[in-house]
């Protein structure tokens, strides 16, 4: 995840005051949806990519008996969030190189991350860990706009509005690392709620921006925000059991972590594919 | 949520009540979402003042985020 910008907006103490521990729009109401839709069975492996002080993997585990862990690169989230509950099965560890087996996981959820990592390296990554049919839930930000994502990448704080993509896009990059998306739905509304909240807690939208970023009042922020018009989205989508997919998202992206991880060629992917497996 | 929608040391009074407007959590409704904020407001029946400087501010900048959802 990119930590290089100049400050890191999932981890300012003025977002949490508007969001609570979930940072994110809509709080739990897009987890548990996701959840309900996907019908997880009690105790499947689930993993939270991005998953902050643990808020969701606490919230899978207890809410719907799931056998949650959660990743973050952030140390201070993690501490946070273990110095609340120290049995929390959290780790640190980033989504463009996670430290599970292939094909452990049931559901990868990806709340309001996806946006902070780099997709060649994190999609491929999703693919190799989560089991065959296995649901990737990705909830985030989108431009609407597709001509404001430029403006979006050079701003200088490090949130999900920077890394925000066009639904084209993003579906597009699911599909070419071999995904089916079954899902996708609307929740800007989510996102203005959000924005309204920020405005009431503080001087303006402007001012929070500025407050956030620590270089004044970051009117460029507020520029690409327009031109962008940010969406929120939550999309389901499904490991497919196809070669093609595997193996060529295998040979592009896959094997640059699969040396680290076991999972070095299409190979593995295509040995659980359709043939063999009918549950689809 | 901050504090900052009230006129610092000006000291308002409810004119049915009798009673002065205090700091307190009341809920802004707009396009069926909702917001805490700390507004003054009677103690006793509840009237809620919103200066002008908010209603022009914050409230004109939430109304049309929520328009251009």
């Amino acid at each position: 995840m990119d930590q290089v910008r100049g400050s890191n907006l999932y981890e300012s103490y003025e977002m949490k005051q508007v969001t609570g521990e979930t940072i994110r729009p809509g709080g739990f109401s897009l987890t548990e949806r996701a959840a309900d839709i996907c019908k997880f069975a009690k105790g499947a492996n689930v993993l939270d990519v991005g998953c902050g002080v643990g808020s969701t993997v606490q919230y899978l585990r207890y809410q719907y008996g799931l056998s949650a862990v959660g990743v973050d690169p952030s140390p201070l989230q993690l501490a946070d969030g273990l110095s609340k509950n120290r049995d929390l099965p959290i780790f640190q560890g980033q989504g463009e190189a996670l430290p599970f087996e292939h094909e452990s996981m049931e559901g990868i959820f990806a709340e309001c991350t996806l946006s902070l990592m780099d997709p060649s390296l994190a999609l491929p990554e999703f693919y190799r860990v989560l089991k065959p049919n296995g649901y990737l839930i990705v909830s985030d930000i989108y431009a609407r706009n597709e001509d404001g994502v430029s403006s979006l990448r050079n701003l200088n704080v490090a949130s999900c509005l920077t890394g925000a993509v066009s639904r084209k896009v993003l579906t597009d990059r699911l599909q070419e690392s071999g995904f089916e998306v079954v899902l996708w739905e609307d929740h800007s509304r989510l996102l203005a709620e959000l924005t309204a909240r920020l405005i009431f807690a503080n001087e303006s939208a402007g001012s929070f921006w500025g407050l956030v970023c620590g270089t004044g009042l970051c009117t460029d922020t507020k520029g690409a925000v327009n031109t962008s018009r940010p969406g929120y989205f939550l999309l389901i989508a499904r490991k497919t059991n196809g070669n093609t997919h595997g193996n060529t998202n295998g040979n592009t992206h896959g094997n640059t972590n699969g040396n680290t991880h076991g999972t070095t060629d299409g190979n593995t992917h295509g040995t659980t594919d359709g043939t063999t497996d009918g549950r689809e | 949520m901050a504090g900052t929608d009230m006129i610092p040391d000006a000291v308002f009074e409810c004119e049915k009540c009798d009673s002065q407007l205090e700091p307190g959590q009341v809920t802004v409704s707009y396009l069926g979402s909702s917001f805490p904020v700390e507004l003054l407001r009677c103690p006793q029946c509840g009237f809620v003042l919103i200066t002008e400087q908010l209603a022009l501010g914050k409230m004109l900048q939430v109304e049309k985020t929520l328009e251009d959802k």
